[in-house]
């Protein structure tokens, strides 16, 4: 694990696969480029020694929310114009801004070249498990009402309403 | 090697394309995708800090971001429909109604 060769190629799919996204004209092509930049985090998320948080975003992101995403473009355009404006300048510039100024607080995190230490003994499912429904059970079930909210609220909004 | 530092770097990388794509673009869907890699990113970065502190609510905290992010997705594509809708197109510049 922690291989430098494995980590700049996930680096590197991911930082190309996000641009195709942000970049591309077509919808379409920009939501298959979406489902594959999960894949490559569910790939980053194994190298950090979490397999059970890279299978659930295999399957919540690039299963169901991929999925909504492709319905979703099916049912409005497939086109979208793009053009370089004072908008496109304005974002680089927030975005850079944005990087440097955490780049200068960075210095103070901590380096960590191992991360194999904290999760050696047991399975990394078990322990989230254990730890979900031990200290976060009020959370768990607040998500849980979240996700029933939201699915009545879809429902309500795409509705058809009768003329 | 590989350390903190750098899956940190990559990270935040990946969040500033994602609110350059919030900003720049004005397809409703195509901002929707960028929101998505952008929560991606920052959950990310609580795994990163769950793997340097050795404690496992990161990694709790990313699973409950996924659920949120899953919400935020069905809620947002379903005004996306309605706009199209009533305006026939997902394009932001066309969403005046509450600005005039």
């Amino acid at each position: 694990m922690n291989s430098p060769i494995l980590f700049y190629l996930l680096a590197f799919l991911l930082i190309g696969s996000s641009l195709m996204v942000v970049l591309s004209k077509d919808i379409y092509r920009a939501s298959f480029w979406l489902v594959g930049f999960f894949l490559f985090f569910a790939g980053l998320l194994l190298t950090l020694h979490a397999p059970f948080l890279a299978l659930t975003e295999i399957i919540v992101y690039s299963g169901a929310i991929a999925v909504m995403i492709i319905f979703a473009v099916m049912l409005t355009g497939k086109y979208a114009n793009f053009e370089l404006s004072g908008y496109s300048i304005a974002g680089v510039l927030i975005a850079a801004i944005f990087i440097i100024e955490i780049m200068l607080i960075i210095k103070d995190v901590p380096e960590f070249k191992n991360f194999a230490f904290a999760f050696a003994s047991g399975s990394n499912a078990r322990a989230v498990g254990i730890s979900l429904f031990s200290g976060y059970l009020f959370p768990f079930e607040i998500t849980a009402i979240l996700l029933l909210v939201a699915l009545f609220g879809a429902v309500v909004l795409a509705k058809r309403r009768k003329q | 090697m590989i350390g903190s530092t750098e899956y940190i770097i990559l990270l935040l990388i990946l969040l500033a394309i994602g609110t350059i794509g919030v900003i720049i673009r004005r397809n409703f869907i195509i901002i929707l995708m960028s929101l998505e890699i952008m929560l991606n990113a920052a959950s990310g970065l609580f795994v990163v800090g769950s793997g340097i502190t050795g404690n496992m609510s990161g990694q709790l905290f990313f699973l409950f971001a996924a659920a949120v992010a899953a919400a935020e997705t069905a809620v947002g594509l379903a005004i996306a429909i309605v706009i199209y809708r009533k305006k026939g197109s997902v394009e932001t510049d066309k969403f005046e109604s509450l600005r005039r």
